[in-house]
């Protein structure tokens, strides 16, 4: 299994597709944090804590990640050799989940890191209450935002096993991201507070209006990674490989 | 002992039953070509020997396992799928230092078997620049990175120049003389009867020959030629055991049916003299032919 983990890892290395989402991670909270740290009023401590948690938009492209590259292997038939070196194709999606949760811990880290990096020193120019922010709350803010982006890349390995088709499991999942939750939180905001989305939310977008605290938002997106996963190695079992 | 054994091996695609009751078996320390023409199921048996593909029903088996069984499998089985693909951003080298680590076989070896495709130019380009004889080449290197004992190869020259060919051609023979076996499909009979000790024909998804080249070609498919100064009365003789007789120019018989030994035998009870006894062996492009129900096509 261990072998199996880094040659993920190495696989995901050996292409440009990790360093294209490492430039993504950065652009993109950057982008994200700007608007945020530009617009925002600063008067609670709240508001702080809400502004430098733009971090959370590098787990949509961590599941993004994850598709990619397990739905890969079906596009350039690399799925052959990986087979061949390795039958077993329920440990073939594990260790993938593994080594994807692994790449989102660290995507997730760096978007923090971004974020505080040129979050303090903006938010101070503007006069925010950065003072109200303990360690403790700094770690939190790691900590949250490591996980779902960890739980993200994982969660998106699982998808990318139950739709193979590449395309499809993209647009697919974003539009059910961005498109299909919004829907269902307005028909049952209690449902959607379930949903794989809102967990991702709840984790990382500061305690504001979140229907669920952090470590049940944790164990909803973990249980969402491992029934979709449990799925997708079920159904990679069964299916041809052609 | 064979080392691959495939038993009443059956694939239906909904409606369509791709492999038909197949079975057969590999022996080690021989060039076994699997031919047949396209879309007679070569590729799905493959598929199913490898565990890539379910069979409908039946089994195959490698070394007495199914693949998905075997304790160390890239050790065991190196295989060229027709689809065997890259990532066109990956490196050749990158590409099977990666299978090497999945298959925990030492990395050194991606640089040993890019040596032995000649490859070793090519090690730092992105698959993506490969012409479809390196990427044929890639392929190779990746099945042999375990140094297995079996090599499966599914038309292996598609994309090969004649001098690939070739290569590929001493390279089989020179794998199957250590002792080890190697499966090789084609659908272009040439390319494989210069180099396979035993062949197994497939059309429309079942088997309809197989066994040592030499008895392919041989025995009572060809047509014996008989010269006698009593053909006529042999003629009968024949035509009475129920056997094909076609008169030739002047003393020529052409005998469908039987073999040489048997018309000279009879020729002896009849009390006929022959003065030429010939079989005449059928081509091998002939036989494959007439076994897969295939119209000679210009290939």
């Amino acid at each position: 299994m261990t072998a199996l983990i880094a040659a993920e890892l190495l696989k995901l290395r050996t292409t440009r597709t990790a360093f294209g989402f490492l430039v993504a991670t950065v652009l993109l909270t950057l982008a994200v944090d700007a608007a945020s740290f530009a617009t925002s009023d600063f008067r609670t401590e709240q508001d702080v804590r809400a502004a430098l948690s733009g971090a959370g938009i590098v787990s949509a492209l961590l599941l993004v990640l994850g598709i990619v590259a397990t739905t890969g292997e079906h596009r350039h038939n690399t799925i052959t050799a990986s087979l061949l070196a390795s039958p077993d194709r329920r440990r073939l999606v594990a260790a993938k989940a593994v080594a994807y949760l692994v790449t989102g811990a660290v995507l997730g880290l760096v978007a923090v890191a971004v974020t505080v990096a040129v979050g303090v020193p903006w938010l101070s120019a503007r006069d925010a209450p950065l003072e109200l922010l303990d360690a403790g709350d700094y770690a939190a803010l790691v900590g949250r935002g490591v996980v779902a982006a960890a739980l993200s890349g994982a969660l998106g390995v699982a998808i990318g096993a139950i739709v193979r088709n590449q395309i499809a499991a993209v647009v697919g999942a974003l539009v059910y991201l961005f498109l299909l939750e919004p829907v269902l939180a307005l028909v049952s905001a209690e449902v959607a507070a379930y949903s794989f989305g809102s967990a991702q939310a709840a984790l990382t977008e500061g305690p504001v209006d979140d229907p669920l605290d952090p470590v049940p938002a944790t164990l909803v997106l973990t249980a969402w990674a491992v029934v979709l996963g449990l799925a997708g190695a079920e159904l990679e079992e069964r299916r041809d490989v052609v | 002992m064979s080392v691959i054994e495939v038993r009443s091996l059956t694939k239906r695609f909904g409606a369509v039953t791709a492999v038909d009751d197949v079975s057969f078996d590999v022996q080690p320390g021989l060039v076994t070509g699997f031919l047949g023409p396209n879309g007679a199921g070569k590729t799905t048996t493959l598929r199913m020997i490898l565990g890539l593909a379910r069979p409908t029903s039946g089994t195959a088996t490698v070394d007495g396992r199914p693949y998905a069984g075997l304790a160390d499998p890239a050790r065991t089985v190196g295989a060229v799928l027709e689809r065997s693909g890259f990532h066109p951003g990956r490196r050749g080298r990158d590409h099977l230092r990666a299978v090497a680590r999945a298959a925990r076989i030492p990395e050194s070896r991606a640089d040993e078997t890019l040596e032995t495709v000649a490859l070793t130019d090519a090690a730092h380009r992105r698959a993506g620049q490969y012409s479809l004889g390196m990427r044929q080449r890639l392929a190779l290197a990746t099945a042999l990175l375990g140094d297995p004992r079996i090599l499966i190869l599914d038309e292996p020259a598609n994309g090969l120049d004649p001098q690939g060919i070739r290569w590929l051609r001493d390279f089989m023979r020179w794998y199957a003389a250590r002792g080890r076996t190697v499966l090789v499909s084609s659908h272009v009979l040439a390319e494989v009867s210069q180099t396979a000790d035993a062949v197994i024909v497939i059309a429309r998804g079942r088997v309809v020959a197989q066994g040592p080249l030499a008895e392919l070609t041989a025995g009572d498919r060809g047509a014996v030629e008989v010269r006698s100064p009593g053909a006529e009365r042999l003629a009968g003789a024949l035509r009475e055991r129920g056997f094909g007789v076609e008169p030739g120019e002047g003393d020529l018989l052409v005998v469908t049916g039987t073999d040489a030994a048997a018309i000279g035998d009879l020729a002896l009870a009849e009390g006929v003299a022959i003065h030429g006894l010939r079989e005449r062996s059928a081509s091998l492009e002939e036989v494959f032919f007439e076994l897969t129900g295939e119209e000679a096509a210009p290939s």
